[in-house]
């Protein structure tokens, strides 16, 4: 607990707002909000900043990491010839581009907007309309959900399933492709991964972005499972780049092709995950 | 040379931690090819030195204040360089708080609107209010003193709350 005796009211306020004021001192500001309107309104400032900051920092882990940065990381120092890739050049710094006008920032002003006016003419508190305000636009900015979220929680749940990790075994290889290509409405060929010492276990379909998804499973040596899933798009002239991205200890590399939308699924910390994703796309 | 499954282990917690890592990385950069190269940095160096952690804490506590030390010798070295760049917040005796609020009307997404916080602003705002850190590890992992994290989380707050109501003002 730090005390914060002598310093500004707002920092007062925001210390208590953090639970990290000394017992007297909580005391102290307890009285303070309950005879000093100037105060509570500071306190209401200070809270609406708090969660309208949140709600943004959280979006912002849903960004992807870029591809480079996670393999450098992976196979940083395992080549002892190798230079270290460091991030910085001595290049001349250059000015960040200027960011240009969004679309949807006015759409979210506008939300918010409507609810201010509501709110006010309701003759809600001006501390209602604030949380309003920022629940609107959490809600206007919230991460959309793809169907890589759903790949990724199906992921989590089978390949923990010793027993029954797959519909289909891999017994039922010309089944598994007959079954999936007409459930799902893309042609496949199944990938031979031996050569990634991965061992084809089985399928699964699965419902993923609300559309038919195939999930083909394998093993490696050491027990992790990886899984190729794919479903139908809109379709696309070349094959896309690959992109990765993470949930957590999952990895998603992710590509388009043809009519079809594609990701390989594994430990994020698989340092493989992406020559895989290589094979299987060109192969699949 | 093949690396050890402790050092496995160490890589895989690593880039478990990347989209954190590079989340503060932009609060000290505030431009996403800054804050890449230095994530890419700063796990090097982590790996590197992964035998000096000793396993105790919050692994991205150590690995912040790496970071948060790349980029200011970063900032010195462009100093050195150009004769000009970023001043680290931490040396400055008073915030220059440069972004405007015209600015954060452009802003193309609400977390760019953040990033036009200063760094000393955005830092502790994250480190505190949104990983909830105490103010004593914020303070580690800056270098700043404890006082000086609580004002800078307070002028956060109600720097946020002032542009989200100025925007709703502006538009009614």
């Amino acid at each position: 607990m730090e005390s914060t005796q002598g310093l500004p009211l707002e920092v007062r306020l925001s210390a208590y707002l953090d639970g990290q004021l000394p017992e007297a001192e909580v005391e102290e500001i307890d009285a303070i909000l309950a005879i000093d309107d100037d105060a509570r309104g500071v306190y209401e400032k200070l809270k609406l900043g708090s969660e309208f900051g949140a709600r943004a920092f959280d979006r912002m882990l849903q960004e992807p990491i870029p591809l480079d940065l996670v393999r450098n990381i992976k196979e940083a120092g395992r080549n002892e010839d190798e230079a270290p890739k460091l991030g910085f050049v001595d290049a001349p710094v250059v000015p960040p581009p200027v960011s240009r006008r969004s679309a949807l920032w006015p759409q979210a002003l506008v939300a918010s907007l409507v609810i201010f006016l509501a709110g006010g003419a309701a003759g809600y508190l001006i501390s209602e309309q604030k949380q309003a305000t920022v629940q609107a636009i959490g809600n206007q900015f919230a991460p959309a959900r793809t169907w890589l979220d759903d790949v990724a929680e199906y992921h989590r749940i089978y390949s923990r399933q010793a027993r029954h990790l797959v519909e289909v075994p891999a017994s039922d290889a010309a089944h598994i492709v007959e079954w999936l290509s007409v459930s799902t409405g893309v042609k496949f060929a199944l990938p031979d991964l031996s050569a990634q010492k991965l061992t084809f276990e089985g399928a699964r379909l699965l419902v993923a972005g609300g559309k038919p998804t195939a999930q083909l499973l394998y093993r490696d040596a050491e027990n992790e499972i990886f899984a190729i899933c794919f479903m139908q798009s809109e379709p696309v002239d070349d094959r896309t780049g690959l992109a990765e991205s993470m949930r957590n200890d999952i990895g998603l590399i992710s590509w388009q092709k043809g009519n079809a939308a594609y990701v390989v699924v594994g430990p994020s910390a698989d340092p493989d995950l992406e020559r895989i994703a290589e094979v299987v796309s060109a192969t699949i | 040379m093949r690396p050890t499954a402790e050092s496995n282990e160490f890589r895989r917690e690593l880039v478990n931690l990347l989209p954190k890592l590079r989340r503060f990385a932009m609060t000290l950069t505030r431009n996403g090819s800054d804050a890449d190269d230095l994530v890419q940095e700063a796990c090097e160096r982590a790996i590197t030195r992964s035998h000096l952690w000793n396993g105790e804490g919050r692994l991205e506590s150590w690995v912040y204040a790496m970071t948060r030390n790349l980029w200011v010798d970063e900032i010195r070295k462009r100093k050195v360089r150009t004769g000009s760049g970023t001043v680290d917040v931490a040396e400055q005796d008073n915030l220059h708080i440069e972004a405007s609020a015209d600015k954060a009307v452009y802003a193309r997404q609400l977390h760019k609107l953040i990033m036009t916080m200063p760094e000393g602003l955005s830092s502790v705002f994250l480190l505190v209010n949104v990983e909830g850190h105490s103010y004593r590890v914020a303070a580690d992992i800056l270098g700043i003193p404890v006082g000086t994290v609580m004002s800078r989380l307070s002028a956060a707050r109600i720097r946020l709350a002032t542009m989200i109501s100025e925007q709703a003002e502006r538009r009614a």
